[in-house]
C-alpha cells in the first residue's frame, strides 16, 4: 500500500498484529482498481481517527483471507481487543468506514 | 475555501495530461478525483497502443502519469467527488464530497464515464464489474458475462485464465463486436460459450448464494435458465456528467465542446471521454486535454 504507516503482514506476524493492535488490515491485490482506492479512503481515515493501518497481499497469504473469511478483495478486517471484530469487503467512502470502524 | 488557477475534474489520463502542461505554464493547479487518479486506465489489463510502450499494465502506465503529475507540484486530492458546481461567476466553484468549496478561474472537466449497471433488479449479490478485484473467488465455478464487447471477451479470457471453469458469455445483440481474433481465441479454449440475441431477464439469489437466471432468446422469445455462481457485467459505459447538468450543454449527457474543448461557459473547458466525439482512446484523450490546458492557460492570462 501507499498509504504512510502500513504494516505488512504475512501468516507469521498476523496474529500478534492483532493481539496488540487496534485498526485495520486491508486485504488487497496488485493491480486491483478497487483496493487502490480503498488503501486511499484509509489513509483518510486513519489521519482523523488513531488506528494501526495493515495490510495482506491476498494473493500471497490466501490462508490469513480464509481466516477472515473474505473471498473477495478489497477487503477490511476490523482489529479490536484482540480479535477481528467485524469484516466487509467492497468499496466504501471515508464516513462510511469511519461509521463502521466506531460502531463496532 | 481552496483556491487554484486551475481545478482539474477528474484525474484520468485526460486529467493528468492537462495537469502536465498546466503546471509547466505555471498555473496553481488542483486535480480533484473522486477515487484515485488513473481513471479507466487503471481498469486496463494490458495496454497495447501506447506509443512508448509495447505492452504495460493499465495501473503501472498511470502510476508513471500520476509521479509526474504529483513531481510537477500538482496538488492532487483523492476519493474527493465533485458533486455540485457553480459556474455562474467569473469565480468557477465547486463543492466536493468532503464538504469542501474550491474555486478557481479556470475549470477542465475530464469525469470520463463509468461501467453501466446491470440491466435488470436483484438482490443476488454475486454481480461484478471487475474481473482483477473479485474473479479469483470463482476459481473452480462458473459465472455469466454479460456483453459481447472487447471487454466482455477479454474479462472472459482473463477469468478462465484464472482458473474459471466456465464463461458463458451473453450478448443480446444478434453479434458480437469484439475484435474477431479476440473471440476466435476464445472459443477455441473451450471454457467459454456465447450466446447472441440472448437478453438477460430477470437474476434470482437462491439459498445456497448462487444465481438462479433467465434468459430469453430475442429472435424467438424461447426462455432457458441457468444458474450460475456469479455475473460479470460489461455492457459499456456512461459519461459522468450528472454534477454539470444544468450548467453544461449535453448531449446524450456527453458535454458538447468545440475544437478548442471549450464549452457554452467561457473558462470552463472538457476533455476526454466525457466529451461528444467518435473516437474514446488514450491518446485522443491526452489530444483533448492538451488542447484544454493550453486554451485555459490563454484564457486565464487573458484574464489577468
Ligand atoms: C475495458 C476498457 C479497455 C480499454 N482499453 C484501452 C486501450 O487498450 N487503449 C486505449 O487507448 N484506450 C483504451 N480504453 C479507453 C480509455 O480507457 C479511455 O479512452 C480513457 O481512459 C479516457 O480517459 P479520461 O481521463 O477521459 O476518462 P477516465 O479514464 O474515465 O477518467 C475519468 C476520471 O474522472 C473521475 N471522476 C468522475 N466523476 C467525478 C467527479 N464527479 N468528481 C471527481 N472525479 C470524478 C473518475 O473517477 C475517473 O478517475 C479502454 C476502455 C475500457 C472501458
Amino acid at each position: 500500500m501507499s498509504v504512510e504507516n502500513v504494516t505488512r503482514l504475512d501468516s507469521s506476524s498476523f496474529d500478534d498484529f492483532v493481539r496488540s493492535h487496534e485498526g485495520i488490515v486491508l486485504f488487497h491485490k496488485k493491480l486491483c482498481p478497487h483496493c487502490k482506492v480503498m488503501e486511499t479512503v484509509l489513509g483518510k481515515v486513519a489521519a482523523q481517527i488513531p488506528m494501526s493501518l495493515a495490510a495482506v497481499d491476498s494473493e500471497e497469504e490466501p490462508a490469513l483471507m480464509e481466516k477472515v473469511g473474505a473471498e473477495r478483495v478489497p477487503t477490511l478486517a476490523l482489529i479490536r481487543g484482540g480479535e477481528v471484530r467485524a469484516v466487509f469487503t467492497g468499496i466504501r467512502n471515508p464516513r462510511e468506514v469511519m461509521a463502521w470502524y466506531q460502531g463496532n | 475555501m481552496k483556491t487554484y488557477d486551475l481545478v482539474i475534474v477528474g484525474g484520468g489520463v485526460c486529467g493528468m495530461t492537462a495537469a502536465v502542461y498546466a503546471a509547466r505554464a505555471s498555473l496553481s493547479a488542483c486535480i480533484l478525483e473522486k477515487d484515485v487518479c488513473g481513471g479507466l486506465v487503471n481498469w486496463t489489463h494490458t495496454v497495447e497502443n501506447f506509443p512508448s510502450h509495447k505492452s504495460i499494465h493499465g495501473m503501472d502506465l498511470m502510476s508513471l502519469c500520476r509521479e509526474q503529475v504529483e513531481e510537477l507540484g500538482v496538488s492532487i486530492e483523492e476519493v474527493e467527488d465533485v458533486e455540485r458546481v457553480d459556474f455562474s461567476g467569473a469565480e468557477k466553484r465547486l463543492f466536493t464530497s468532503s464538504g469542501e468549496e474550491y474555486t478557481a478561474g479556470a475549470v477542465i472537466v475530464a469525469t470520463g464515464r463509468k461501467p453501466r449497471p446491470l440491466p435488470v433488479q436483484t438482490s443476488f449479490e454475486r454481480v461484478h464489474y471487475c474481473s482483477v478485484c473479485d474473479g479469483a473467488a470463482y476459481r473452480g465455478k462458473n459465472v455469466i458475462v454479460i456483453g459481447g464487447g472487447n471487454s466482455g471477451f477479454d474479462e472472459s479470457l482473463y477469468l478462465t485464465g484464472l482458473g474459471v471453469s466456465h464463461v458463458h458469455i451473453v450478448e443480446a445483440f444478434p453479434t458480437c463486436i469484439a475484435a474477431a481474433s479476440t473471440q476466435d481465441k476464445a472459443r477455441a479454449g473451450g471454457k467459454i460459450s456465447v450466446s447472441v440475441s440472448t437478453e438477460l431477464v430477470s437474476v434470482a439469489a437462491l439459498p445456497d448464494g448462487r444465481g438462479r437466471v433467465l434468459l430469453r432468446n430475442t429472435a424467438t422469445g424461447a426462455e432457458d435458465v441457468e444458474e450460475t455462481d456469479g455475473i460479470f457485467c460489461f455492457i459499456g459505459q456512461s459519461p459522468n456528467t450528472r454534477p454539470f447538468e444544468g450548467e453544461l450543454d449535453l448531449k446524450d449527457g456527453y458535454i458538447r465542446v468545440n475544437a478548442d474543448m471549450e464549452t457554452r461557459i467561457p473558462g470552463v473547458f472538457a476533455a476526454g471521454d466525457v466529451i461528444v466525439k467518435k473516437w474514446r482512446q488514450i491518446t485522443t484523450a491526452m489530444g483533448d486535454a492538451t488542447i484544454a490546458a493550453l486554451q485555459a492557460e490563454k484564457y486565464l492570462r487573458a484574464m489577468k
